[in-house]
């Protein structure tokens, strides 16, 4: 087994809430509880969950733009926190990151030609000459006219803008990008042409995707492998079919659930999700309040991470799957909302 | 049985052709811009009848918002209503004041936005707001306002509604403050509720259970939704009727299930076939429709779509086709080459196996 | 996005339109049609170039013109000069020979008056650049650099924003002869401090956004981020505050002139030649009191004016 690309070893990462008192308190939030995650070379990792679920942070965390507060990120076996100012920076030509929103990630006083060189120059790559050809053989890449050099965010659309952020993330030839919702922002009909484009780009070049999405039925057409979060925990991960297919936590299924067909003859019985905007006891499982099927053990003591199969694994008390079978399970009578 | 004939049911007996609650007769609303007004709203013609839920469905730019404000007389500064004329119960409220608008926004025709957080003052407690409604247009003294308040919250569904009513809106989560701004929005009991985008800035889980009380207020008050949204998945669950708009105009518009069985329009079509679903093979290529949404134009010489479309021919370059009746009955197309009734609709269906 | 007027026009013929953008591979995956990606033609021009299309800034800027064109151009075609006096033509009112009068010593006031506008210029405009560019150095140091150096660098602008600046001024006055130079340092040293806090501010709130953190990303220094990125954004912030800057300048060596405590006899101020007209109020030499005082009032008013429709201009394009 070679080492994987990207690891993250029990990372946590807590920020601090000031609280409105007199004693002035200081409250520690946890954005990402206890994740650890491994990316091979050429594989996409998708991270799903809901916003505030972590999912955004780990992102962070994974490209060294944010501090782990305990825990280690290895990329390539390198401790991120270990190796100093300098060989960071050079560790960052090969991992790279693209933002959901095309129109604040990039400077918007800048030219496209400056905006995709910038990695360059920073790296100190080549002379203005040979930058400019970079430019244009990436802008050909990203299927984008090299006309486009002159031009500056404003006046391209979304999803020639983000078609600029990934031929600047390509720029140094990086091993890993990290997509944070990378067609969120778009119009639907050019969310699939940047999907196609991403993934086309990973045959060619064996990247490594770490994916961060809130849509499972666009996980599901991108990646490999899954990792579902919930309050800054992975509840779920495995092969991306598998855990679409045969959900093992309450919460997967809930989101597989969740995911409307366009086909109205499809649509799904009434949710069975429990709104609730409480949070619960730091004790038991976080999901407790709104799972359908919590018992006792479940508000007072936290779930274990249960290896279902080989890279498939759960945090539950009673997850929906049994070990090493993959046939659904369809226990629980629902009594709708 | 299937949850279709549920829906289908409903416009079909309740009002066989009766008056309309809000009709679109060939809307125009145009900018004005240095170069030429541009039309956003380009000869859009639409009913709604009494218990129905449209749903308006486009991408950005494609005028589907205009459209909702230009029916609750919010169009943007610069922007106005050209021609044509929109009917309310019959009556044109196109050319009303606003002072006379104000009177009909909230009482008759409901709103709910995108956005529940930044429609709500954070400020004041959630009962006040909701109560707000009923102050301005009724004379409700406040303890009968408050009870009526508490009613309402309840009926969309929010589980101790009088403790809700004394939250501030960051105590509560997302979907309890969209399920208060529904509650606002049909306290003085609208003919006609329009929501743009109502669950885009929600939590999938939540999503669902949004649009279940959409239908749900359908079903128990008989009130007529014109819902807006780039999501076909939200339109398939609580729409009855479809309207795709592209450009500006109009380009489809069909009963939900006859669209999704016998859409016609290329772009109606590719955009279905664009969106991923759960049950579609992993890592195969999504089917890409090339090319951006038009920005609007002065006028425009053929169709609206022809550059992006697969079906182009030389004569869609010619004139802008013509609204005229499709494949189905009740369906209207604006396309001189039409898709065929598609196929990969039914065999995406007949994978489908999860989500019981 | 960006409001204000709409700049785009479908019709424009755009060369990037024309060319080939993505290719789809097989039929499977897409409409075979190899169709271009359509760029929004939609130029906005820059925020300055808005605000000068405004009438108040050409106004301001038509003022600031004149003014400059007075002060410095003026001198060389009205002989007359502002330090000669002639006992015989004291406290004249304007006339043929001495347009705005003269004074109670008989000098020309056109020529003082002119001489007076140099001064304010000078000392108002470098005051404001001097303190400006320390300001935004520090500002955007402080801002960018957050937690505790950020907390020490800014309570230090606290306490000096506690220092009354006039009085600050009467007591540096009073102790040192004042001069061009010294008055520009004593004005930028306090005129630094709104600029610092505003950067800050402006430095802060980008400092959340995406393409700061994308630069981060790449591997940029904090201080090439700085360079390249937060300082270019900053530009409006700085412009504007530029202006007001100057304005305040004018106005206090205008004080401190009135009072005496600014730049000392035989050179001529704008507050010189008013505090003499005050003491001869008796007389009405009214042309020593209205024709500096105009041309305070215009200078500040100017510059504001120019300030405000500046700001405006970048409001409207903030996101």
């Amino acid at each position: 087994m070679t080492d994987p690309l990207l690891q993250l070893d029990h990372v946590r990462v807590r920020y601090r809430t000031r609280r409105m008192s007199f004693k002035g308190a200081v409250v520690y939030t946890d954005a990402v509880r206890d994740v650890s995650l491994e990316l091979g070379e050429g594989q996409t990792l998708a991270l799903v969950g809901e916003s505030g679920s972590g999912k955004s942070t780990t992102a962070r965390v994974a490209v060294a733009l944010e501090r782990p507060t305990s825990g280690r990120v290895l990329f390539d076996g390198n401790d991120l926190a270990l190796i100093g100012r300098a060989q960071l920076r050079d560790l960052r030509s090969q991992f790279q990151i693209v933002f959901q929103d095309p129109h604040s990630s990039l400077d918007s006083r800048m030219q496209v030609l400056d905006l995709i060189a910038e990695p360059l120059v920073i790296h100190k790559w080549g002379n203005t000459g040979s930058r400019e050809a970079r430019v244009h053989q990436l802008l050909d890449e990203v299927g984008l006219p090299r006309a486009t050099t002159g031009r500056q965010p404003h006046q391209l659309s979304g999803g020639q803008r983000q078609r600029v952020a990934i031929a600047r993330a390509l720029a140094l030839n990086p091993r890993l990008i990290v997509a944070d919702e990378p067609v969120s922002a778009l119009d639907v009909s050019v969310r699939a042409q940047i999907l196609n484009l991403l993934s086309d780009l990973q045959k060619q070049h064996n990247l490594s995707y770490l994916m961060v999405s809130h849509d499972l039925a666009l996980v599901n057409h991108t990646a490999q492998f899954v990792a579902v979060m919930f309050r800054g925990s992975i509840v779920e991960s495995g092969p991306c079919d598998q855990v679409i297919t045969s959900p093992a936590h309450p919460y997967t299924r809930a989101l597989v659930e969740a995911v409307p067909s366009p086909d109205p003859a499809m649509v799904s019985p009434a949710g069975t999700v429990r709104e609730s905007a409480e949070h619960a006891s730091g004790l038991g499982c976080q999901y407790a309040n709104r799972c359908p099927q919590a018992r006792g053990t479940c508000f007072d003591t936290a779930p274990p991470v249960v290896e279902l199969q080989l890279g498939r694994s759960v945090a539950c008390h009673f997850p929906l799957v049994a070990g090493t079978t993959t046939a659904p399970t369809t226990s629980t009578p629902n009594t709708g909302a | 049985m299937s949850p279709l004939d549920e829906m289908k049911s409903v416009p079909d007996v309740s009002s066989p052709e009766t008056e309309d609650v809000l009709e679109l007769r060939s809307l125009r609303v145009s900018d004005s811009h240095p170069a030429g007004a541009r039309r956003l709203v380009d000869d859009v013609s639409l009913r709604v009848g009494q218990g129905e839920i449209l749903g308006i469905v486009g991408e950005s730019g494609c005028g589907k918002s205009m459209t909702a404000m230009a029916i609750m007389g919010l169009l943007p500064k610069g922007c106005a209503i050209t021609s044509g004329s929109i009917l309310l119960g019959g009556r044109n409220i196109s050319a009303l004041q606003p002072s006379e608008y104000n009177r009909i926004r909230g009482k008759e025709i409901g709103m709910v936005f995108q956005d529940p957080m930044s429609s709500l003052d954070p400020t004041q407690r959630v009962g006040l707001q909701v109560a707000d409604s009923l102050r301005v247009h009724t004379d409700t003294k406040s303890r009968a306002a408050r009870v009526r308040v508490v009613e309402t919250l309840e009926s969309v569904g929010l589980p101790e509604p009088a403790k809700v009513a004394d939250s501030y809106p960051h105590q509560l989560s997302g979907g309890m403050r969209q399920r208060v701004m529904v509650a606002m929005a049909i306290l003085c009991g609208p003919r006609l509720l329009i929501c743009d985008e109502p669950t885009t800035a929600l939590d999938v889980t939540v999503q669902k259970q949004v649009l279940d009380l959409l239908r749900g207020i359908r079903d128990s008050f008989g009130t007529s939704i014109v819902l807006i949204t780039h999501d076909f998945g939200v339109m398939a669950r609580v729409a009855d009727r479809v309207a795709v708009m592209y450009a500006g105009q109009l380009v489809e518009e069909a009963p939900m299930g006859d669209f999704y069985r016998s859409r016609a329009h290329p772009y109606s079509d590719a955009l279905l076939r664009a969106v991923p679903t759960l049950h579609g093979t992993r890592s195969a290529r999504l089917w890409a429709i090339p090319g951006t949404p038009p920005t609007p134009a002065a006028h425009r010489e053929g169709c609206a779509f022809a550059d992006r479309c697969v079906n182009v021919r030389a004569d869609c370059l010619n004139a802008v086709p013509a609204l005229a009746k499709g494949p189905s009955p009740h369906h209207r197309l604006r396309c001189l080459h039409p898709v065929e009734p598609a196929d990969g609709a039914s065999t995406s269906s007949a994978e489908q196996g999860v989500g019981q | 996005m960006e409001s204000g007027s709409p700049q785009d026009d479908g019709l424009l013929v755009d060369p990037v339109r024309a060319e080939v953008i993505h290719v789809p591979t097989e039929g499977e995956s897409g409409p075979a049609a190899l169709l271009p990606e359509s760029v929004e033609p939609e130029r906005s021009p820059s925020p300055m170039a808005v605000a000068l299309r405004h009438p108040a800034a050409r106004v301001g800027l038509v003022v600031i013109a004149a003014l400059v064109v007075f002060s410095y151009i003026g001198p060389l075609i009205w002989s007359a000069s502002p330090n000669d006096t002639d006992l015989l033509v004291i406290l004249q009112p304007p006339s043929s020979v001495h347009p705005f009068g003269t004074d109670d010593v008989g000098r020309d006031v056109l020529a003082r008056m002119m001489v007076g506008g140099q001064v304010s210029l000078n000392i108002g405009v470098a005051a404001a650049a001097l303190g400006c560019a320390i300001g935004v150095v520090y500002g955007a140091i402080s801002g960018f650099a957050g937690g505790r150096l950020d907390s020490v660098m800014m309570r230090f602008v606290d306490g000096m924003l506690a220092i009354p600046v006039l009085v600050l001024l009467i007591v540096l006055a009073a102790a040192f002869r004042p001069n061009q130079l010294l008055l520009i340092l004593v004005i930028s040293l306090t005129s630094w401090l709104i600029p610092a806090r505003l950067i800050r501010a402006g430095t802060l709130s980008m400092k959340s956004q995406d393409f700061i953190k994308a630069s981060q990303a790449m591997g940029s220094t904090s201080t090439r981020t700085l360079r390249r990125h937060v300082l270019p954004n900053s530009v409006g912030i700085i412009v504007v505050n530029a202006t007001f800057q100057v304005a305040d300048a004018i106005l206090l060596v205008a004080y401190l002139s009135f009072l005496g405590l600014g730049i000392p006899p035989p050179t001529a101020t704008w507050g010189g030649i008013m505090s003499t007209g005050i003491s001869y109020i008796n007389e009405q030499a009214w042309w020593l009191i209205y024709f500096p005082g105009l041309a305070i009032l215009l200078a500040v008013v100017a510059f504001n004016y120019l300030g405000d429709t500046v700001r405006d201009a970048y409001d409207v394009t903030a996101r």
